[in-house]
């Protein structure tokens, strides 16, 4: 009976040692906000760890009047792009963040999106750069409807880097970990010490797993917090 | 006559069209900084490629009785039988108590990670007696050595003294708090006067009274080194020649743009080769409806060596390109989960 635990133990050891990338996997989506900047490959590091739903080049509508069938009809979005504080650049033009959620289809979480992942320079100020950091995310037509976490950089973030963090980060998604601590994890280990990230959240979901999540935030809430590395 | 004039013409659309393709390579022309390129080439040190030694089974034993050490002391505990796989080479424990708590190792580098869990910061509270900035590199090199982890303090520098906060807000009240949770150093390395960038780095994060809250190690130990004679090395010109297409290529569609780097360093490729290689910062400002244009940073490595060993970020291409993107496609998901 011993050796038969035993074997099933090493079994056990095998399998997990060899999970498959799947371990943890709702519905993904990926938006590169250029053609020939390795943008393709910083979104394709994440999603890869996925059986993921939607890999597209990055274009306004997804964002903003048709978010219900892109970033919204997603448990998680990852943008690879330029960005700027609440705004990412696609290929016909800039997101407005702080009005992307003005349109008939809201922000993000009024369908399906909790988590979204900005690899960009700029786009979650912190109370570094603006001292009001958190009235462009909620209200009307800002995207927190319903959305858990939004994590991002609050300074630069770096093409030699870009691809790397993203990959780590997918690794730590599929395997259940954390979600904001993993992406700060991310740049601890891939980033350069001028990146910094921030990650804006309802408090509720401070704890969230890509594998556990609460139940989500009220559209109307207006409480936010957010985490920062300086 | 006629022949003369036809002549005449030729020659002035051939003067035009000098003029029309110097005026059309506005990349080039737009771009500042250039003179950094002629840096290349000039360093006059012997240049060496790096390969990581790797671990021993017993040396990787070592690191999982590390893990057991270091989540003791941040009263976590690590599912050692139940390792997670994070890629080819780096296997994971987690803790079922506190989804952020991790360790993991590298089989290949040995670099590790430590997280001592977040989910104790979660309050609403700054963390008690966290050190001061002046002393936390001290204190951050006190814990390596109490754990340890002896990299050659040689080589050692001090990158980055910086840490996490919390920031709460209510857009009811209009006002917000910050409460500061963590202090963090980060030491770079630095071999033969060369800075050493890509993974390698130390990260010690510090919480309450100094104690260890989290630590990044990807400081591989590198006995074999082999010398790049110059038969090795790739020609200057070469990699000017390189460097400025690439330059150009991104920098087409900017207002202006400015190299602002164009620096030797060691790439670390976090794969076991650290080696010679140019690494290239573009400073590039794009016109993104503000007032000011917004800088939009671009960076890039060159090997410097004929045949590169490390793997470089532009050597990863996505294995599948995105579709178009541009087509308002009703494609809902399947709901909320």
């Amino acid at each position: 009976m011993k050796a038969l635990l035993h074997v099933i133990a090493a079994g056990t050891f095998a399998a997990a040692a060899t999970l498959p990338v799947y371990a943890v996997d709702h519905e993904e989506g990926g938006y590169a906000g250029t053609t020939d900047e390795g943008h393709d490959t910083v979104v394709y590091n994440f999603l890869k760890h996925f059986n993921y739903q939607q890999y597209y080049y990055s274009y306004k509508h997804q964002w903003s009047t048709n978010n219900n069938n892109r970033v919204d009809a997603m448990d998680f979005a990852i943008f690879g792009g330029h960005g700027n504080k609440w705004s990412i650049s696609g290929l016909d033009g800039s997101v407005n963040l702080t009005t992307a959620g003005s349109s008939s289809h809201q922000g993000w979480g009024n369908i399906d999106a909790e988590f979204v992942a900005f690899e960009s320079c700029y786009v979650v100020p912190s109370p570094i750069e603006v001292s009001d950091w958190w009235s462009n995310w909620t209200g009307g037509d800002g995207v927190f409807d319903g959305l858990h976490q939004a994590v991002g950089f609050h300074t630069v973030s770096w093409q030699s880097t870009d691809q790397k963090v993203s990959d780590y980060f997918g690794s730590r998604m599929a395997n259940g970990y954390a979600v904001w601590q993993s992406w700060f994890d991310a740049i601890n280990a891939k980033g350069k010490n001028d990146e910094l990230g921030s990650a804006v959240m309802h408090p509720s979901s401070d704890g969230d797993t890509y594998a556990s999540f609460v139940a989500d935030p009220s559209p109307s809430h207006t409480s936010l917090r957010l985490w920062y590395q300086y | 006559m006629q022949s003369n004039n036809f002549a005449f013409k030729k020659i002035v659309l051939a003067v035009s069209g000098i003029a029309l393709a110097g005026m059309m390579s506005v990349s080039h022309a737009a771009v500042e900084g250039l003179k950094l390129l002629d840096s290349i080439g000039t360093y006059k040190g012997e240049l060496k490629t790096y390969y990581a030694t790797k671990p021993t089974s017993a040396e990787l034993t070592e690191r999982n009785k590390l893990a057991v050490t270091l989540a003791r002391a941040s009263g976590i505990s690590l599912q050692q039988d139940k390792p997670l796989r994070l890629n080819e080479t780096r296997t994971a424990f987690n803790s079922a108590a506190d989804p952020s708590a991790s360790f993991e190792v590298d089989s290949v580098t040995g670099n590790f990670l430590f997280n001592g869990g977040l989910l104790k910061y979660r309050k609403e509270v700054s963390t008690p007696n966290l050190p001061q900035d002046i002393d936390s590199a001290r204190l951050a090199s006190e814990l390596l050595r109490k754990y340890g982890l002896t990299a050659d303090t040689s080589q050692m520098k001090i990158a980055h003294i910086g840490g996490l906060n919390m920031s709460i807000a209510d857009g009811a009240s209009g006002k917000s708090e910050i409460f500061e949770k963590l202090k963090t150093v980060r030491f770079s390395r630095n071999i033969g006067g060369l800075p050493v960038e890509g993974d390698g780095r130390i990260v010690v994060h510090l919480g309450e009274a100094g104690a260890l809250a989290g630590l990044v190690y990807q400081w591989p130990k590198l006995e074999k080194a082999v010398s790049l004679g110059s038969t090795a090395l790739e020609k200057p010109a070469t990699i000017r020649t390189r460097a400025l297409r690439e330059i150009e290529a991104k920098s087409g569609k900017a207002l202006r743009a400015e190299l602002t780097r164009a620096d030797l360093v060691l790439y670390d490729d976090g794969k076991g080769v650290v080696e010679p290689a140019y690494h290239f910062v573009v400073k590039r400002y794009f016109d993104d409806g503000e007032l000011e244009p917004v800088m939009i940073p671009y960076d890039f490595y060159v090997p410097a060596t004929l045949k590169p060993q490390a793997f470089y970020p532009h050597m990863e291409v996505a294995a599948v390109a995105p579709k178009d993107g541009r087509a308002e496609t009703t494609e809902p998901g399947t709901g909320n989960e």
